[in-house]
């Protein structure tokens, strides 16, 4: 009975949804109060049904109910119970209602927390999120119902995918989704917008915490990804320019764009065809992403199933939803006044420059991921756009970026002073230079092109406290009063610097890991002792073994230095039972604060007991990820601004109860 | 019924939930235009608050200061414009209707009708959920109750045998006891039955293809030459029995006949005045026909029965259901007695046999795929961690 239950309430899922769709929409064409009231309940109503419906399919998979196709085809019985719960999504349909789970969600977020939106513009918004809801339920119940149901049902699973069976999925996709979905609301808050033709600064302030907060769990998903593919697959890499990574990156790249112009247009009312038109493409790449990743046209890991019928039909969401809104653009664009007015060198001609830039990396990313589409398409060559491809394009754009960086929260808006500024980043280009050169000189003997590498990763670093320290203004006021002006700085102030920071930690992590890593590979015995990159590696012993779905090899490795032992990995290479499938765990060791030893099993040697080991030495590896844990943590200290959270305004209720009041006079008098 | 309850409950409360506001206050949208606007000039009062304190703080000039307050303020007057009545007098205004009925007709009719429509369309109302650990449940209780009513047939089958020792020419006894035979696992005596009812009583369809499937179950699964026989001249007679026109299917299939097979099958599996075991059985061997046949459009999905068996099969009593299940496990080991190269169909069938708790059959089974897989350590070494899993002892019955 839950089973069918959840079924149904996914149905009854799509009919609130297209309520939440029509009935605001009427309401804003006939200027009706009653219909726009109910928006923001039956956002909730259709979050809460599409609830139940997910709670039932993970009921499903945790009682390994085989009546249901798709718990049968991505279950197994004497599966853990973490891996069966994460298993409603990892596979295509369950995947497909997570996502519309977090459709919703949004949806609800807005009505919940939007009570200092006006009502018609919060109607309009949810009418065009349950637009997007009907959209993708539609889509799930035509090509992917994961209440499809078997019978008889068979005894046993097929089981889930092993290299999807780790912690990873329980994290890695709910977080990616919040992000990616979490544009759909930027989306909708444009379409909104620009239906009710109000572009304005106010607009950018409603619009900036749902930006904020889908990016921050999109920098989330994709670093948790990037980890999650660094230690499972086993080939040491953390990033691999691979198209579903690509299918991540670009929204996020326009995100960071659209973070950035909210900010100018909530501030001068300026750049608003920029902010809308990045609203728009922020969720268009999700959707791009979505389609390449579920229509087969790339197989990966991500890719559960292939199937033309559902790739067509992502097509016609995308084709629908692109080009309607983009139509609508085009319409509203000659209503559009334009804002305030700007120099080149300013604050705002700053930001210009850091979308033009942010927009141009993701074309460059776009091109890189669907030319080898194309010409495969064209002329079924199978050809491969790798690293270089990005290397040469993609990172000669970054650098005059992260240049650029430090400079933009020190010009004044309106009319900038390059030179001042300028004259207030010596210290930091002085410091980076010093950290740069050190480094390259006296630790390593590394090439100058690598210490200029390293003197950027400082200067972004150092330089994104140019702006807090130059607001205390320590050296003019005393320590004191700088103290007290730092305290007294908003919340944004510091996510700003601190987002900028982190950004320089994860650069410095990848041009550590980039100049300095070193890999080998050799051929071990037991008992062996082999010496890489300054440290001891013994190999002890290699035992076999068998976990609750899968048999192993287990190799234990003691790493030492100067005969002090560090630590002891344990690399595996596993076999799961069911899918007769190897997958590899790689042997990870910290050393210091940031650098890690990967170790790996390749095959065992025919007729001996040695076995092929892949060493790799990874400096400063963990920065990456941690500079983006400090990116996220910044955009939450921004989210937790005040001036993100004033709520409905107090003058309208008085107003209210004054008018009520006098009302209520009257027939007194 | 307590399943439309639940959906009528959810339903109601997700209206309820969805359009409660539409009871509250009225339609006009005046008062909520200038609200509207309220909300605006809050956010411009708030701007204004944060520029006296930056200002304050020293982060920005006053000239700046001053520039941007005339920004701002001329935003708010801009706001203050639109609301004010010229601002709006453009248009003109509409009468304020209500919208309840509109309302109403979403609340009441759209949302639950097309629901309803949908579901009804899509869902399989009333196929309960089979949570793993119930089917066990419910499997093993089947099996304690055919063991019980198996110790009375073997009493009712001593009677009967000391009844006909006296009296072999009871031709009525030995069609009696023929098919208890058969579900006691005496195939031999079965047959031998079979043989006394049709010499004393003369040739019936269903004492033929009882026949038939003795002999078919005496040779490992092999329909025969003279079973074949047998159930074509059950046919003859009776072109609706069952079991004949099943295991004539069979037949083809092991000649290679798969389409003649799939027609067999697939028109008793659909055939509505059929038994209900076979019938299942049929509908089962049709989805592994789709399976191995090397037919093209092999869709590679197990089999799923019609919305009328499915009925049909949540009203049989457990002891059908029981024989239904026993027929299930019954195809499964002859099939993979002419195709033992199946490691999940040898799974399958230790684990029915531990659910059934059938001794015999588990120690048939684990003989029969460990041959089946001799010189193969890798797929033997997943049978053993299987049985293993499921509980086998390995001294006992993995020597």
């Amino acid at each position: 009975m839950i089973v069918e239950l959840g079924h149904y309430a996914l149905v009854l899922g799509l009919a609130l949804s297209l309520a939440q769709m029509i009935v605001p929409m009427i309401g804003l064409r006939t200027n009706n109060a009653r219909m726009l009231a109910v928006a923001p309940s039956l956002t909730v109503a259709t979050f809460l049904v599409v609830a139940v419906s997910f709670a039932a399919l993970t009921w499903a998979y945790v009682t390994s109910d085989f009546s249901v196709r798709n718990v049968w085809a991505n279950s197994f019985s004497d599966k853990p119970l973490l891996f069966k719960i994460t298993g409603v999504w990892g596979n295509h349909e369950g995947s497909m209602l997570l996502w519309i789970l977090t459709l919703a969600l949004f949806g609800a977020l807005v009505a919940f927390f939007g009570g200092n939106l006006p009502s018609r513009l919060k109607a309009a918004v949810l009418s065009v999120q349950g637009s997007v809801t009907v959209a993708f339920a539609l889509f799930i119940l035509l090509t992917s119902n994961p209440f499809e149901r078997l019978s008889p049902p068979p005894l046993e699973g097929r089981d889930l995918n092993p290299i999807l069976q780790d912690i990873g999925l329980a994290i890695h996709p709910p977080l990616l989704y919040l992000g990616y979905v979490g544009f759909s609301i930027c989306f909708s808050f444009a379409v909104a917008a620009l239906i009710e033709g109000r572009i304005d600064a106010a607009w950018a302030r409603w619009v900036r915490p749902w930006t904020l907060v889908s990016w921050v769990f999109l920098t989330a998903g994709i670093s948790m990804g990037s980890y999650w593919a660094y230690y499972e697959l086993g080939w040491g890499g953390w990033w691999f320019w691979d198209p579903v990574e690509n299918a991540s990156f670009m929204p996020w790249l326009i995100g960071t764009a659209l973070l950035h112009s909210a900010l100018v247009m909530e501030k001068r009312e300026a750049m608003k065809v920029w902010t809308i038109l990045l609203a728009i493409l922020a969720f268009s790449f999700s959707l791009l992403g979505t389609f390449l990743v579920r229509s087969g046209v790339l197989t990966s890991v991500h890719s559960f199933a292939t199937d033309p019928q559902r790739g067509l039909f992502i097509l016609m969401i995308l084709v629908f939803f692109i080009g309607g809104s983009l139509i609508l653009f085009a319409l509203r664009a000659g209503t559009l006044r334009n804002g305030g007015m700007f120099h080149p060198v300013s604050r705002e001609g700053a930001l210009v420059l850091n979308n033009l830039f942010l927009t141009t990396a993701t074309a460059t990313v776009l091109v890189g991921t669907l030319y080898p589409l194309l010409v495969e398409a064209v002329s079924g060559e199978k050809i491969s756009v790798g690293a270089p491809y990005f290397n040469y394009t993609f990172i000669p754009l970054m650098i005059p970026l992260l240049m650029a960086v430090p400079f933009g929260p020190l010009l004044a808006w309106k009319r900038g002073n390059l030179a001042a500024a300028a004259e207030r980043l010596w210290l930091t280009a002085a410091i980076s230079l010093v950290a740069a050169l050190a480094i390259a000189w006296l630790i390593y003997d590394a090439p100058v092109l690598s210490a200029f590498a390293y003197a950027l990763a400082f200067w972004l670093i150092v330089g994104s406290f140019a702006d807090v320290w130059q607001k205390a203004g320590f050296v003019k006021n005393g320590w004191s009063t700088g103290w007290a002006r730092l305290k007294g700085l908003p919340r944004a102030s510091w996510g700003t610097a601190l987002a900028h920071a982190g950004l320089g930690i994860t650069t410095l992590g990848i041009v550590g890991v980039t100049t300095l890593e070193d890999e080998t590979v050799l051929r071990m015995t037991p008992g062996e002792t082999t010496s890489f990159a300054g440290y001891d590696v013994e190999f002890n012993s290699l035992t076999p073994g068998k976990g609750p779905n899968f048999t192993y090899d287990k190799g234990i490795f003691t790493i030492s230095r100067d005969g002090r032992v560090i630590g002891t990995v344990e690399p595996e290479k596993r076999v799961y039972v069911a899918s007769r499938m190897p997958t590899t765990e790689a042997g990870i060791q910290t050393v210091g604060l940031f650098s890690q030893y990967y170790l790996a099993l390749g095959d065992a040697v025919e007729g001996s007991e040695d076995i092929v080991v892949r060493i790799w030495w990874k400096p400063w590896v963990t920065l990456i990820w941690y500079g983006t844990v400090v990116m996220v943590a910044a955009g939450l200290i921004s989210l937790s601004d005040r001036r993100l959270r004033i709520g409905a305004p107090v003058a309208a209720r008085r107003r209210r109860q004054e008018a009520l009041a006098a009302a209520r006079a009257e027939p007194a008098e | 019924m307590v399943f439309w309850l639940t959906v009528l409950a959810l339903t109601a409360a997700a209206i309820v939930i969805g359009f409660r506001p539409m009871l509250r206050g009225s339609g006009s949208a005046d008062l909520n235009r200038a609200e509207d606007h309220e909300h605006d000039i809050a956010v411009y009062r708030h701007q204004l608050e944060e520029l006296a304190g930056e200002e304050a703080r020293g982060s920005i000039s006053p000239v700046e200061a001053a520039q941007a307050r005339n920004e701002i303020s001329r935003r708010i007057l801009a706001v203050e414009d639109r609301m004010s009545p010229v601002g709006t007098a453009g248009k003109p205004a509409r009468a304020p209707r209500s919208g309840l009925a509109m309302l109403g007709l979403f609340a009441l009719v759209f949302v639950p009708g097309l629901t309803l429509i949908i579901y009804t369309g899509i869902g399989s109302p009333g196929y309960e959920s089979q949570p793993l650990a119930m089917r066990l449940e419910a499997m093993r209780d089947v099996a304690a109750m055919r063991s019980q009513t198996q110790d009375q047939l073997r009493d009712l089958v001593v009677r009967a045998e000391d009844h006909l020792r006296d009296n072999p020419d009871d031709g009525r006894g030995w069609d009696v006891l023929a098919p208890v035979y058969f579900r006691l696992g005496e195939v031999g005596k079965s047959e031998t039955a079979y043989r006394n009812a049709i010499r004393l009583l003369g040739e019936t369809p269903q004492r033929l293809s009882g026949l038939g499937e003795t002999m078919v179950t005496a040779a490992g699964g092999i329909v025969t030459a003279d079973a074949s026989a047998l159930f074509e001249r059950a046919l003859d007679t009776n072109p609706a029995d069952a079991r004949a026109r099943f295991f004539v299917g069979l037949a083809d299939v092991q000649i290679g006949q798969y389409e003649d097979a799939r027609a067999a099958w697939t028109s008793l599996a659909a055939d509505e005045g059929a038994d209900m075991a076979w019938r299942a059985v049929a509908q089962q061997s049709l989805g592994r026909l789709d399976e191995t046949a090397p037919v093209a459009e092999t869709s590679g999905r197990p089999p799923v029965l019609d919305e009328a068996t499915i009925e049909q099969m949540q009203n049989m009593s457990a002891d059908e259901r029981g024989s239904v299940i026993e027929a299930m496990v019954a195809s499964l080991d002859e099939r993979l007695r002419a195709q033992p190269d199946d490691l999940e169909g040898w799974k399958r069938l230790i684990r029915a046999r531990i659910v059934l708790d059938q001794d015999d059959g588990l120690r048939d089974a684990l003989e029969r795929a460990r041959s089946a897989y001799d010189g193969r350590p890798e797929e033997l070494e997943s049978l053993r961690a299987f049985a293993q899993g499921l509980g086998v002892d390995l001294e006992e019955y993995w020597p």
